[in-house]
Formats: C-alpha cells, sequence, structure tokens
C-alpha cells in the first residue's frame, strides 16, 4: 500500500494519539493513525467519569478530534508490530495484518497496558466474583450496568497500589492517577449506593495536582468514605457469599478484619512490550515505559523521525497527557518542517 | 639403616613435607575425634570391624580414586580427576612392591619408593622388575595425559566444564607445584635412562633419544632436586588449599559409612573435603550474575580461612543444586545453616497456644496452606473443589488463624523460635484428629514431616495422585501441553518428581524442559538468601519463565505457591498449581453434590 502522501503516522488512537492528530492537521500535515482496537479513545474513552470535575471520559475523547477531517485518517485493527528506517530517512511502520506504512515521521502514543491483577493473587481476582478492578467498573458504569444491585447497604473496599509501587511484582513506579482515581470512585459510589459503606486501603495518598486534594478532603466530609493506611494481606470467601479481608492499619499498628461485599483494586499501569525499531527492541526507561533521546528531548527517541507521546513514556494523568501531546506535535512539526 | 644406597640429601625437601602433611592430617583427626560426642565414638568403635568399612572401603577406591560421581555428569572432568588420584595412588602402590622386591624390605625409608630409579638407576634383574619399570612409566603416562586435559581446560574452560572456578592464591601455589611434580619426574627418570640406560616405554624411550647429550649429567641432580622441591612444596600446602580434600574424602565417607551423626563433625570434614572442582558453578543459578560469588566452591575455600563473608552466608538460596552435583556430597546449604545460627542470638520460646478446633473433630484430611498458601487461593479453591469431588471430610486448619510451619525463621537462623512456630501448628494439625495431613506448599510439608510422625503426611500432588489412583475422582485428558515445573523443595528435597508429572500425563500432554526433575531450575524466589537484590531476584526468575517457555507449552504447572507467584510474575505463559490443573480436568460426574 503506497502511503507515502502521509507527513506522519500516529500509532495509537487514546488522547494522546487524538490531540497530537488535531494539532499536526491543523498545521496543515498529513496524518494516519493506526490503532489496534475496534474503535478510538483509548482508555480514557472507556472511563465513565474522569477526576477530579466529573467530565465522561468517552465525550472528552471524542470531543478532540472532530469527526471529518480531511488531513486525518483512521485505520483500526491495526496493530503496530516493527518499525524500520528506509534509505531515505523516512519510516516504515509494519502491522501484523501483513501492511506497511511509510511517512517521514511517526510518533507513538501506544499508552500504557492495565496491571494484570490476577498476578496479586492473594487479593482473589479472577477467583472470586466480589473482586473487581477499577477498569471493570469504570465500564460497567459507562454501559449503565449496576453491579452489586441487589444489596442492601453494600460494604466496599477500595485498593490502592495494584500494581504499583510493588516490588512483590517487581513494579517500582507509581502510576500516578490510582490514588485520585480510588478517591473518586469512593464518592462515587457514595453516590450510586446511598446506603453503601465504603473504606479506602492506601499506601500514602498524592494528592499532587490541581483540585486533588479538595476532593480528597470532600470524600472524607460530605460522602464519610473511611480512609486506613495499610495494605490487605488476605481475601477469603464467607459461607455467606461476601469476602473476608484482612489487613493492617499502620496508623493504629494494629491488624484489622473486615467483611466487605466488593473489593475494587485500583489497578496501576504497566508498560507494553517494547516495539521494535530496525530490529532491535526500543530503548526503555528505568520503569520499562519507552525511553526518550535525553531527559530533556522529552518527545523525541533515539531514533530521528520517531516521536513518543503521552502515557507510553510512562504513567501520566489526562491533563498531562494533553500537554504531552501537543508539545509532541509541535516537535514533529518542527522536524517536518526541517 | 640409612646408607648412601638409600639416602641423599636431595630427599629431605620431600621428606619434611610429607611427614609434615602426615602429622597434620593425625592432628587434625584426633581433634575431630576428640570432640565428637561419646555417642558417636562409641558407634565409630562399633563399626570398625563390620562390613560397613568394607562399603566406606569400596566408596573410597569409586569415588577418591575413580571419581565415578564427576564421571557421571562430566567424562572430560572424570577422566582429568581419576588420572591424577588413581595414577599417583597406583604409582604409590606400585612403587612401594618394586622396592620391596628388590630389596627384600619391609621397611625402606619413607622417600626410597619415591627415587627409586635414582637409587637404583639402570638395568637391574629382579622379580618382575620389567613389569614394575613398565607399569611405573604407564602410571606416570596416566597422570600426564590427566595434565595434559587439565591444562586445556584452563585454556578453554567454556568447551571442557563451562565456568572454571577462580582460586585463591595458597589454592594456585599449590596448584603450581602439583604441575611441576609429574613433569620433574619425567624428566629426572629419563635423565638417569639416558645416563644409565634402563627404563620403561616411556623414560626408556626418551632416555635413549638424549642419551649421550653432554648436558645430561650437569641435569642429573638439578632435576632430582626439583623434584624433590616441588613435592616437599606440595605435601607443606596441602593442609592450606582444597588439596586437602586428597586424605580427608576418605575419613569422610568412613564417617558417613559408620553412622557418625554429629553435625559439626561431619561439617568440618566436609568442609575440608570440597576439593573445590567447580561442578556447582555450572548449575548455580547465581553464578550467570554479577553479583559477589558466593558458590560452594568459594564459600568453602573462604570459610576454611576464615574468612566467609555475609554474602556467603545470606546470599545463597538454597535450592540445592549444587548439592545435587557435588561429588563429594558437601551439604553446603547446612554448613550456611550453621553460619546462620552463629550470626543471630539463639532464644527458643514457649509456643502461643495453637487453636481449639471448633467442633470438628475426627477430619479425614488435615489441610495446611502455610503464609505463601494465602497469597495463592486459586490453589486452596482447587483443593476444595477436588476433595468435595471425593466425598471427603476435611479442615484448612489455618483458615481463621496464623499458623507457620517455622521455615522462614530458621532460615534466617532463628531456629529455636522456629521450633515454637511448629510446635504450635503440630498441636493444632493434631486436634483435628485427622487421618491424613496434607500441605499445599512443599515447604510446609518439608516441615511438618520432619516434625510429625504420628499421621501420615502428604504434598498436595501425592494425596492427590492418591485419590486418582484409588478411584475417588476422575480426571479427563484434554488436548492441553503442559510444561511441569519441579520445586527445589519437592524434587530435591523431598524426592517427588516422576509422581506428579505421571498425574499431570493424565490430563494433558507435557513438554518438559531438558533440565527437570531433580535438576529443574531455582524460580528465584526461594526463601533463602535474605542477602539476595531485587534486581538479582528479577534476573533470576525471568531466567528460569524464559527457560519454561521454550517448550512452548500452553500452561506451566507448579507445585509450590513460591515457584508459582516467581514464575507467574515473568511468563506470558500461564502459570497455574497442580491442583488447579487436576480440578479443571475433574470429570463433572465425580463431583458428589
Amino acid at each position: 500500500m503506497n502511503s507515502n502522501h502521509n507527513d506522519t503516522i500516529i500509532i495509537g488512537t487514546g488522547i494522546a494519539g487524538l490531540t497530537a492528530a488535531a494539532e499536526l492537521s491543523a498545521r496543515g500535515r498529513k496524518v494516519l493513525m493506526l490503532e489496534k482496537n475496534d474503535s478510538t479513545g483509548g482508555h480514557v474513552g472507556q472511563w465513565s467519569v474522569c477526576f477530579p470535575f466529573g467530565i465522561s471520559g468517552r465525550e472528552l475523547a471524542e470531543s478532540i478530534l472532530p469527526q471529518s477531517n480531511a488531513n486525518v485518517s483512521i485505520r483500526t485493527r491495526s496493530t503496530a508490530s516493527a518499525i524500520s528506517t528506509l534509505p531515505d530517512g523516512s519510516l516504515s511502520v509494519s502491522c501484523t495484518d501483513g501492511t506497511a506504512h511509510s511517512a517521514r515521521t511517526v510518533l507513538l502514543a501506544s499508552g500504557y497496558g492495565m496491571f494484570d491483577a490476577r498476578l496479586k493473587e492473594e487479593l482473589g481476582y479472577g477467583i472470586y466474583p466480589g473482586v473487581l478492578t477499577s477498569e471493570d467498573i469504570e465500564r460497567q458504569w459507562q454501559k449503565g450496568e449496576r453491579p452489586l444491585a441487589g444489596h442492601s447497604n453494600p460494604r466496599f473496599a477500595i485498593v490502592h497500589c495494584v500494581g504499583s509501587r510493588d516490588l512483590k511484582c517487581n513494579i517500582r513506579h507509581c502510576s500516578k492517577v490510582c490514588c485520585m482515581v480510588g478517591v473518586k470512585m469512593a464518592t462515587e459510589i457514595r453516590q450510586r449506593y446511598p446506603d453503601s459503606q465504603v473504606t479506602n486501603y492506601y499506601m500514602d495518598l498524592r494528592m499532587f495536582d490541581n483540585g486533588y486534594e479538595e476532593l480528597y478532603h470532600d470524600a472524607q466530609l460530605n460522602y464519610n468514605v473511611q480512609f486506613v493506611r495499610g495494605r490487605i494481606s488476605e481475601v477469603a470467601p464467607t459461607n455467606d457469599g461476601r469476602l473476608y479481608i484482612r489487613a493492617e492499619d499502620t496508623l493504629l499498628g494494629k491488624p484489622l478484619r473486615d467483611k466487605v461485599d466488593a473489593l475494587v483494586l485500583m489497578i496501576g499501569m504497566s508498560a507494553h512490550e517494547p516495539l521494535h525499531v530496525d530490529g532491535e527492541p526500543m530503548n526503555r526507561s528505568i520503569n520499562g515505559f519507552v525511553g526518550t533521546a535525553s531527559p530533556v528531548q522529552i518527545n523525541l527517541t533515539a531514533t530521528p523521525g520517531l516521536f513518543v507521546a503521552g502515557a507510553a513514556k510512562g504513567p501520566m494523568n489526562i491533563t498531562e497527557v494533553l500537554a504531552d501531546a501537543r508539545a509532541a506535535a509541535a516537535e514533529t512539526d518542527k522536524y517536518l518542517s526541517r | 639403616m640409612i646408607t648412601p644406597d638409600n639416602f641423599n640429601i636431595f630427599v629431605i625437601p620431600f621428606t619434611l613435607g610429607m611427614t609434615f602433611v602426615i602429622i597434620w592430617l593425625l592432628a587434625t583427626i584426633v581433634r575431630l575425634w576428640r570432640h565428637m560426642p561419646q555417642a558417636d565414638r562409641r558407634r565409630v568403635r562399633h563399626s570398625i570391624l563390620t562390613v560397613s568399612t568394607l562399603r566406606a572401603a569400596g566408596e573410597i577406591v569409586a569415588e577418591v580414586l575413580i571419581h565415578r560421581r564427576i564421571w557421571k555428569r562430566n567424562k572430560f572432568l572424570g577422566y582429568m580427576h581419576m588420572s591424577f588420584a588413581f595414577g599417583w595412588f597406583m604409582l604409590i602402590v606400585v612403587g612401594k612392591f618394586e622396592s620391596l622386591t628388590y630389596t627384600g624390605n619391609h621397611f625402606n625409608p619413607i622417600w626410597y619408593p619415591l627415587f627409586f630409579k635414582f637409587f637404583v638407576p639402570g638395568e637391574h634383574e629382579f622379580f618382575l622388575s620389567a613389569f614394575f619399570t613398565q607399569a611405573m612409566d604407564l602410571w606416570l603416562a596416566l597422570i600426564l595425559s590427566g595434565q595434559i586435559l587439565a591444562f586445556v581446560k584452563r585454556r578453554m574452560p567454556g568447551r571442557t566444564i563451562g565456568i572454571r572456578p577462580r582460586h585463591t592464591a595458597v589454592n594456585r601455589a599449590a596448584l603450581t607445584a602439583l604441575w611441576f611434580i609429574f613433569p620433574l619426574r619425567l624428566a629426572a627418570e629419563s635423565v638417569t635412562a639416558g645416563i644409565h640406560g634402563g627404563g620403561g616405554f616411556l623414560t626408556g624411550t626418551i632416555g635413549q633419544a638424549i642419551a649421550g647429550a653432554p648436558v645430561l649429567d650437569s641435569l642429573f641432580m638439578p632435576l632430582w632436586w626439583a623434584y624433590s622441591i616441588s613435592l616437599g612444596v606440595f605435601f607443606v600446602l596441602i593442609p592450606f588449599s582444597r588439596y586437602f580434600h586428597i586424605p580427608v574424602e576418605g575419613f569422610l565417607i568412613l564417617a558417613r559409612h559408620w553412622g557418625v551423626s554429629d553435625e559439626a563433625t561431619i561439617r568440618t570434614l566436609e568442609t575440608l573435603a570440597c576439593s573445590a572442582c567447580g561442578m556447582c558453578l555450572r548449575v548455580c543459578p547465581r553464578a550467570q550474575g554479577d553479583a559477589p560469588r558466593m558458590q560452594p566452591v568459594y564459600f568453602i575455600e573462604r570459610l576454611r580461612a576464615g574468612r566467609d563473608n555475609d554474602n556467603d552466608v545470606w546470599g545463597c538460596l538454597g535450592c540445592l543444586r549444587c548439592e545435587e552435583v557435588c561429588p563429594v556430597v558437601v551439604h553446603s546449604t547446612q554448613i550456611r545453616m550453621a553460619r546462620k545460627m552463629q550470626a543471630v542470638p539463639q532464644r527458643r520460646p514457649q509456643p502461643a497456644p495453637a487453636p481449639v478446633p471448633q467442633a470438628r473433630q475426627g477430619v479425614d484430611v488435615a489441610l495446611f496452606a502455610g503464609c505463601m498458601g494465602k497469597l495463592t487461593p486459586g490453589t486452596k479453591a482447587a483443593m476444595n473443589r477436588i476433595l468435595q469431588a471425593a466425598g471427603l471430610a476435611y479442615a484448612w486448619v489455618d483458615e481463621d488463624e496464623d499458623l507457620c510451619c517455622g521455615r522462614p525463621l530458621r532460615l534466617s537462623g532463628r531456629t529455636g523460635e522456629a521450633q515454637a512456630r511448629m510446635d504450635r501448628l503440630k498441636t493444632a494439625l493434631l486436634a483435628l484428629n485427622p487421618r491424613v495431613i496434607v500441605s499445599t506448599c512443599p515447604i510446609c510439608y518439608n516441615m511438618i514431616r520432619a516434625a510429625i510422625s504420628a499421621r501420615p503426611v502428604l504434598h498436595h500432588t501425592d494425596f492427590v495422585a492418591q485419590l486418582i489412583d484409588e478411584g475417588r475422582i476422575a480426571v479427563g485428558r484434554s488436548a492441553q501441553t503442559l510444561t511441569y515445573h519441579d520445586p527445589c523443595e519437592l524434587s530435591r528435597m523431598a524426592d517427588i518428581s516422576s509422581r506428579p508429572v505421571s498425574t499431570l500425563a493424565k490430563v494433558g500432554t507435557l513438554k518438559q524442559p531438558d533440565e527437570c526433575g531433580r535438576e529443574s531450575h531455582c524460580c528465584g524466589g526461594a526463601l533463602g538468601g535474605l542477602a539476595v537484590a531485587g534486581h538479582e531476584r528479577t534476573r533470576l526468575m525471568t531466567a528460569t519463565a524464559d527457560y519454561l517457555q521454550r517448550p512452548g507449552a500452553q500452561t506451566i504447572v507448579t507445585a509450590c505457591p513460591l515457584c508459582k507467584k516467581s514464575i507467574a510474575q515473568h511468563a506470558a505463559t500461564p502459570v497455574v498449581d497442580f491442583a488447579e490443573a487436576i480440578a479443571k480436568s475433574l470429570k463433572t460426574s465425580s463431583i458428589n453434590q
């Protein structure tokens, strides 16, 4: 397939890819987008509500790139497998379906994977039906489903840092957004189930961005969400179909036991397997995500013409991704103008 | 009688060295004997004149001279060790008889057989003299062939033994002396044959070739001196180097056959009997990394010198692969354990009161998941399904209570505290009055079976296999492919490896890696090794996960919660416990509702 007329190929149509595509097309660049799934929007497009201001994830994703954009074409169900440099310095992206596409630049906006909660087997995900991940709940809510509909006074436990900052999983990095997602989800649960009780189990809460601390206080003062500093060590089923949990309250220095109806795991972000560029796996940063050419060249990889944007580089929240994608688009445009 | 016919001043270096090493060895043995408990001394006295001594002698020939265990692992290394040990032994024995036959005297000076060709040069006719001459050359040739291999090994370790150990200065000095001995003997005897005639197929032939050369006379005495000095230097270095294993290994074998049970004695003998052959290096998972060396060959070398360090003691995962291949069967893990116990304060607390079972006495099966079992609830759920299908009454003894087998404490050197935990667990298990005790963790299983003899104790792989064999549960075979990873605690420590595999073959097709069973790789999660850094563990786990995925099976099966966790974190292939693999294949008709 001859697609040499493209200025850039963007791998991934999450909010990073869409933002960069919007920026580049506004600058008159022709963009081809490759998406492995059936639809665009990435992870954010599947979130029901985004913190801290309660915007719908799908609406956010759909608002970024106008539907009919003459400069942008999108190929769904196209999984990029490798990138190679052509003799004229342009780049070729080959896909698992056998097609290859070339352009002068490639922007990697392939995002992240969700941590596989089954690897924290002690939390019982995939074994006990009452154990859900943050992703499961967001999707169910977005589809209009209502988990635990039959329960009166349902008790929820929200577990932070599942697959983040956990050496037992060989993961050192902080996934940044889950603290806030956990707080947001607690208030969301309290709104949707007014008779519910919610307890968050955290290691420490990193309320670093605008509006976060306020929502944390709001959750405690107005939604009566309990916060316990400690990790859940053990989950077992009870005879009445609930979950028996054991944890340590590290502020009181005491072991703690409880029975809950649902356990919600705040799963972290994990890096995708590195793409192969010119036959070699791409450089990775210390946390396993895509590495950049230097600490200050935040969007350029070691390969000329190959740029990277968004959470492919490591955990980011939405506003950070939007800013990073615009920066990457600017860098790409500058490179194309040379 | 010492006369000029059997004495020359050049024999003194050898004689001094030989005397020194004999005195040192005797002192070592006497010291060990005096520190041995009364019961063991009695056992030795009663065993000396029994068949066990003969058995020991047989093993000494097989291991100390022939090096059978090394042959089985590596023919190259086996031949090399055999040629030195057996060749030198035969030189001594045949030399003794040669001098005895020649002089008719049983009490020739200690150096006389060794320098026989110096004192009796040229051709002499005496009983079997031709045989002796040729035989002595044959043994010398055998040793020299081994020495050539040893030289090749040092030059090309990768093509012969994998990894070559790096020895300390004293060991290198002893090795240098050793390497001089036999070429010097060849040279001295050949020059002697060149001057006086005689000699066998080796020394005689060389002698003929160089006969008449003008330098021979001026080489004659210096070569015999050099030969004697190299022997003397080597013997003096023996007690301070790895070559002390030559005389000590025999005593170790005797002690084992005589039933010496004192751990300190056996540990000391094992420490001295380690030949530092380096076979442990090839199998040690930590030998591949950049971490400081702590394999038995290095640890014991330093321990002998009193310079073992924290990494030696705490840097071993205890996977036992080294002990599996050790030709001397040095239990280095136990030697490390003794060092750990010296490093931490020892106390023996009273066990906490055990939980009282709530009206469920008399179960068929008492199950114990252990601490790691709580991290793998999938295994527990699978066991519940299997036991329900078998229609058995069962109880998990640690369902609501925190019980511990004590192994983690034991591995950190706190054996007294570990014992208190085990006592509590034992009380709790026996309070259920079960017909059989089953643990889903091989670590706990090994601890429990060592502590409880009143009831059968089984690992769940054996127990489930038994349920299938007895027809209590039925499984169906599917097209799935499986790779079974043998946990170290199960295969090497408890010798359970073939039964899980044959049981799994009833539910799918096995694709085993080359090294499995008792040779299986370390998952990297083993409980020992408190000083193994996180990134090092990650490297070990990744390597083993990669290795297990090589056969390309759809599922990796293991039977230890620690292995399961370690491998699952680093493998793209799903990892399940043995019980999960069986529970998935249960025939529904066999589930009693």
